[in-house]
């Protein structure tokens, strides 16, 4: 594992993040469609899983998804995204120094599955992990993107007594699927 | 005038300290975030490199103050932001209602923002029928009792969790009592997801905004922050105008010293940069972001040269944490908006020097505000400077009450003292009375009580130096 990952792994798993690192791109499609069913993800109310679609699915029948995992559904507002018990996205850079997600969020959707589903799994590839804020901010320009959002382990207070509680408003689980052949389709 | 209308911090002091649960709850909150800041900053070397820069980067920002709001004003504009401008509270209060009631908007949802405690924007809505939520989970637990914040960071400190469990069973509907802090948290949760989904509006502050791009940076950990800014179709963001910074390369080093030094986290959960509303190929999310300006009197700061350097405050509240003062009385105490060292500075800056003359003596310039500051703002000496001026009349200074903290009896006390030390033999006369019968007056006569209250009555020597010198055969070379 290359130091930059390393790093990465360390510190999102010390704000109580969950990272997984896969070398291809079906490894992690398998990885995440397990967590899916085991995390009870099905057609019924309440329990389906939003997702963004992104890069990561070129080439994927989102169809197929659907019929191994009834109840993620690809088409993503705020009534489903409010009802679903897990929102998939994928994210655009990571921070090594601080294990933080950072994402172009304009588009809406890619805001509420983070933040409404109790359960968010960010899709990152390995190449995307960069030092720190500021190498970040040379690829994503405010003046090009709307909405830029930098997302550091799952929601969190300390308002009451100075007690660690997870999960207050955004979500209480986030799983971070880092994959190293990304956007590589494989044949 | 100023008799009656004075704020006496020394009585609500007082009141503070003879509650030992609050100086519990406070104890205890303060020594875990002074020792959570000291374990993010493990090398006083690089804490003071980040805090020069940060220093020079506020500073920079208010000197260049006029021309960069214009140029944020300019950029937002450019992205789609509407930017409206407030001399006042109650400016800003009634175009918020404005903005509100054009969209027909009854509910507001709002994430955490001192600027809309000092505008009192929560009163002022419900009074023209318009729901105002907080959403933070400390903010929601003091405005379900009516009451204000007590700490700038940590809203509801005040509380243990024995309090807000008897509050939650008692105001929030179907809840069962429980002192467990995550089914608190959750019980909070499951009533403001509700309001956040059925909200016309969501209402914001603004940790830092910046020129160049039009951007407004919010920093938090809940996650309703965001929420308030993108679930309600209309986000309003309010700022007071000393928020702006030119760049966002600026924005980097302030933030990581900001989230360090209020709740020792090398970065907050969330951190989101707004530049503008949804696009008009999106489904949801704001159709409109205002930007409302607040100025409330820091024009008149930034005026002054020396005053000027409240302004740098990030707000973290590292000052509230270290002080002496503010961890044993609380934020109450105050009873201003800002409470502790900054807002010892920024309260009379503005409601006037006469009126919060005794907030201005509610320090012994220890000087820990300061020392902890992550700008350095002099806080003990602009609290000296505020103190002179609330009992002078300088022509050239622009302070709010200026002069009007002086008192009749003050004055007269001071003019004896004066007269006193002025004339050689009345002062040799009152000595001489001091040495020898100083001793026999008792601790509680009138003058001498407010100082033996709370200490030993000093006993005069029972011959003055000068006799002695002259006794004694010391020479004036």
């Amino acid at each position: 594992m290359n130091a930059t990952l390393e790093a990465f792994k360390t510190r999102a798993e010390a704000v109580s993040a969950e990272v997984h690192r896969f070398t291809g791109r079906q490894e992690a499609l398998a990885f995440i469609l397990g967590f899916l069913r085991e995390a009870g993800v099905s057609a019924a109310p309440q329990c389906g899983a939003v997702w963004v679609a992104g890069t990561f699915l070129d080439g994927t029948v989102q169809a197929e998804l659907h019929s191994q995992v009834p109840g993620i559904s690809f088409d993503v507002t705020q009534e489903a995204s409010a009802a679903a018990k897990v929102g998939v996205s994928q994210l655009d850079w990571a921070i090594a120094r601080t294990g933080t997600l950072v994402q172009d969020a304009t588009a809406v959707e890619k805001r509420l599955v983070s933040s409404l589903p109790p359960i968010h799994v960010a899709l990152i590839g390995t190449d995307r992990i960069l030092e720190d804020m500021g190498s970040v901010l040379q690829h994503l320009r405010p003046d090009q993107f709307n909405y830029i959002s930098f997302i550091t382990g799952p929601s969190r207070t300390a308002d009451i007594e100075r007690v660690l509680t997870i999960g207050v408003h955004g979500p209480e689980q986030l799983l971070i699927v880092v994959v190293d052949e990304f956007d590589r389709v494989t044949p | 005038m100023h008799a009656e209308s004075e704020i006496l911090f020394r009585d609500s002091a007082a009141k503070a300290l003879l509650d030992p649960q609050l100086r519990a709850n406070f104890r205890r909150a303060m020594d875990g975030l002074v020792a959570k800041r000291r374990a993010q900053f493990p090398d006083p070397k690089d804490l003071q490199d980040l805090r020069d820069l940060s220093t020079a980067i506020r500073s920079r920002s208010l000197l260049n103050l006029p021309a960069l709001l214009e140029k944020l004003e300019k950029s937002c504009t450019k992205n789609g932001i509407k930017v409206h401008w407030a001399e006042t509270c109650e400016q800003a209060n009634e175009l918020i209602l404005g903005l509100l009631q054009a969209r027909g908007a009854k509910h507001l949802v709002k994430g955490k923002s001192m600027v809309s405690e000092e505008m009192h924007l929560n009163a002022f809505l419900e009074a023209h029928g318009i729901e105002a939520l907080e959403s933070d989970l400390g903010e929601y637990i003091i405005q379900l009792d009516g009451e204000t914040p007590s700490h700038i960071i940590m809203p509801a400190i005040h509380k243990n969790k024995d309090q807000i469990a008897r509050q939650f069973s008692q105001k929030i509907k179907d809840a069962k009592y429980t002192e467990d802090v995550d089914e608190l948290t959750a019980m909070a949760r499951r009533v403001l997801r509700q309001k956040f989904l059925d909200a016309d509006a969501g209402l914001s502050g603004v940790n830092f905004a910046v020129a160049e791009t039009g951007t407004l940076c919010l920093v938090e950990n809940e996650g309703n922050g965001r929420m308030s800014t993108h679930v309600p179709p209309l986000h309003i963001a309010v700022m007071g105008l000393e928020k702006v910074v030119a760049t966002l390369e600026e924005v980097a080093p302030l933030y990581a010293i900001l989230t360090r030094s209020a709740t020792g986290q090398a970065v907050s959960t969330y951190f989101n940069l707004i530049t503008g509303p949804r696009g008009n190929d999106e489904k949801d999310g704001p159709q409109e972001v205002h930007l409302v300006i607040l100025d409330n009197g820091r024009s008149r700061i930034y005026a002054d040269p020396q005053l000027r350097a409240t302004l740098r405050c990030i707000r973290c509240g590292a000052c509230m944490n270290h002080c002496p003062v503010y961890t044993r009385v609380g934020g109450h105490a105050y009873e201003a908006v800002y409470p502790g060292p900054i807002g010892k500075i920024l309260t009379p800056q503005i409601e006037g020097v006469g009126v919060r003359h005794d907030l201005l003596h509610g320090s012994s310039l220890c000087g820990a505000c300061a020392e902890v500051c992550p700008v350095e703002i002099p806080i003990p000496d602009i609290l000296v400077r505020l103190r002179r001026e609330a009992t002078h009349e300088d022509p050239s200074s622009n302070v709010v009450g200026k002069g009007t903290g002086r008192t009749a009896s003050e004055d007269r006390a001071w003019r004896i003292w004066a007269g006193v030390l002025k004339r050689p033999a009345i002062y040799r006369l009152a000595t001489w009375f001091a040495t020898r019968f100083g001793w026999a007056l008792p601790a509680s006569a009138p003058l001498i009580k407010s100082w033996t209250q709370f200490r030993t009555k000093p006993v005069p020597a029972r011959r003055s130096l000068s006799e002695r010198m002259r006794a004694e055969g010391g020479r004036h070379d």
